[in-house]
């Protein structure tokens, strides 16, 4: 035991983490924030922790070459142990990490924890939901099967109208003039470099922001029941809208 | 160390590092911007369309329409099977045909020929042609993509090699007539 805290000590008096990691741990929330409305951040925070772990695992099997790619995803499923589990865990977490940002979304808008200081949270979180659809886009392409194939195909439909660049955007997107090898080597690029950088610089961000600005209070009228707390909750609140919203309900 | 211009030295080294960082920014970026964008311009200089055949008349009996498949003129080795594409040929009467695209005109699906009803139909969101290509129902705005053709030797040849979209594809700006019309 001493000779791991002698250890942590030596790291800790170069890197200096510990204060900053206590702090961050042990930082005052209101009380009545422990409740089940707030999981949907960090459980979209596991999905892609989870996401990173599981196709890191993936890479080590997938060929991410048009002739080879599916070839590569059947070695997967059967010939490697338990190579079908990692790969539905990756896909269906693909699918729980979108419903949870969805989630987390609706529920940051419906508390309107949106609103200041808060906006630019939200503007990363708007960014974090955009790079989380890419990634299931690019990700769903990898399998190089006929539902990629043709997904491509749309996706290039609706590049191509774009007004006047949507031509070029098509051959940019597709990395030449037809879905081919060209087109999955970049979108596992993207898939497996770009978005997820982005995605890790957004989190970082938006985390950050969160520490700094701390979380809102849950405002759920009906847990006050009891008359004289009400009243004093509603004289606690500076802003006579909220007042009058609660002189019409009572 | 402030000089008659109010500009310390600090200030001006400062700001002639961000210039010369500048120079070298813009040197790197100028080879990454065009690797980049090589599948737009290198187009633009050489075309992606040639003519390619889809085989002997023999293939295609007068009154039919049948799938035929090409390779595409570019290709790489790892393409796999995304290096071949289907086609629709109409034989008219031995004498005219017409070759449609696999792509919807709407957003890219293939569609597929039903001789029943004399109809192509995109299994995507319901887009239906007439045998002659032209537009029959549903969201597509046009009708079908047709190739240009010719026929040497007793073989069918196309001109092909850009996927068909909505937006018209950059050769035919290029080369000034529509490749795929």
């Amino acid at each position: 035991m001493r000779v791991i805290q002698k250890l942590g000590d030596w790291f800790d008096l170069r890197l200096q983490l510990e204060t900053p990691i206590r702090e961050t741990l042990e930082h005052p929330v209101p009380r009545d924030t422990a409740s089940w409305f707030y999981v949907f951040g960090s459980a979209a925070l596991t999905c892609f922790m989870f996401q990173i772990v599981t196709g890191i695992m993936l890479a080590l099997i997938y060929v991410p070459s048009a002739g080879e790619a599916w070839n590569s995803l059947q070695t997967l499923n059967h010939g490697i142990a338990l190579g079908w589990f990692i790969r539905a865990l990756h896909g269906w977490g693909s699918n729980f990490m979108v419903a949870i940002v969805l989630i987390h979304m609706v529920q940051v808008f419906l508390f309107g924890a949106y609103k200041f200081p808060r906006e630019l949270t939200w503007i990363v979180g708007v960014l974090l939901l955009l790079v989380t659809l890419g990634m299931a886009f690019t990700g769903q392409v990898l399998r190089f099967d006929q539902d990629a194939y043709w997904g491509l195909g749309i996706g290039a439909s609706i590049a191509s109208r774009v007004p006047v660049i949507g031509p070029w955007a098509v051959n940019l997107m597709l990395g030449g003039p037809i879905i081919a090898g060209a087109t999955l080597s970049r979108f596992f690029a993207l898939h497996v470099f770009v978005i997820p950088g982005l995605l890790i610089a957004f989190v970082g961000v938006h985390l950050l922001l969160v520490l700094k600005l701390g979380i809102i209070e849950l405002c759920i009228s009906n847990r006050h029941h009891e008359p004289k707390k009400r009243v004093a909750w509603r004289r606690s609140r500076k802003k006579p809208e909220v007042v009058a919203a609660f002189e019409l309900r009572s | 160390m402030s000089t008659e211009n109010g500009i310390s030295r600090r200030a001006a080294l400062v700001k002639l590092g961000v210039l010369l960082n500048g120079i070298v920014g813009v040197a790197l970026a100028v080879p990454i911007v065009r690797y980049l964008l090589s599948p737009v311009t290198r187009e633009r200089r050489f075309g992606y369309e040639s003519w390619l055949s889809l085989g002997g008349l023999e293939q295609f009996p007068a009154g039919q329409t049948r799938l035929a498949t090409y390779k595409n003129p570019v290709a790489n080795a790892w393409d796999g099977e995304t290096g071949d594409i289907a086609c629709w040929v109409r034989n008219v009467d031995d004498q005219t045909f017409q070759v449609f695209a696999i792509n919807c005109a709407h957003l890219g699906c293939p569609v597929r020929w039903f001789p029943q009803s004399s109809l192509f139909m995109c299994p995507c969101h319901g887009g239906a042609y007439y045998q002659d290509g032209s537009r029959a129902s549903g969201p597509p705005e046009r009708g079908l993509f047709q190739y240009h053709y010719k026929i040497e030797d007793g073989k069918l040849l196309i001109k092909a090699g850009e996927m068909p979209t909505p937006g018209q594809p950059v050769a035919n700006k290029a080369g000034g007539k529509t490749t795929c019309a």
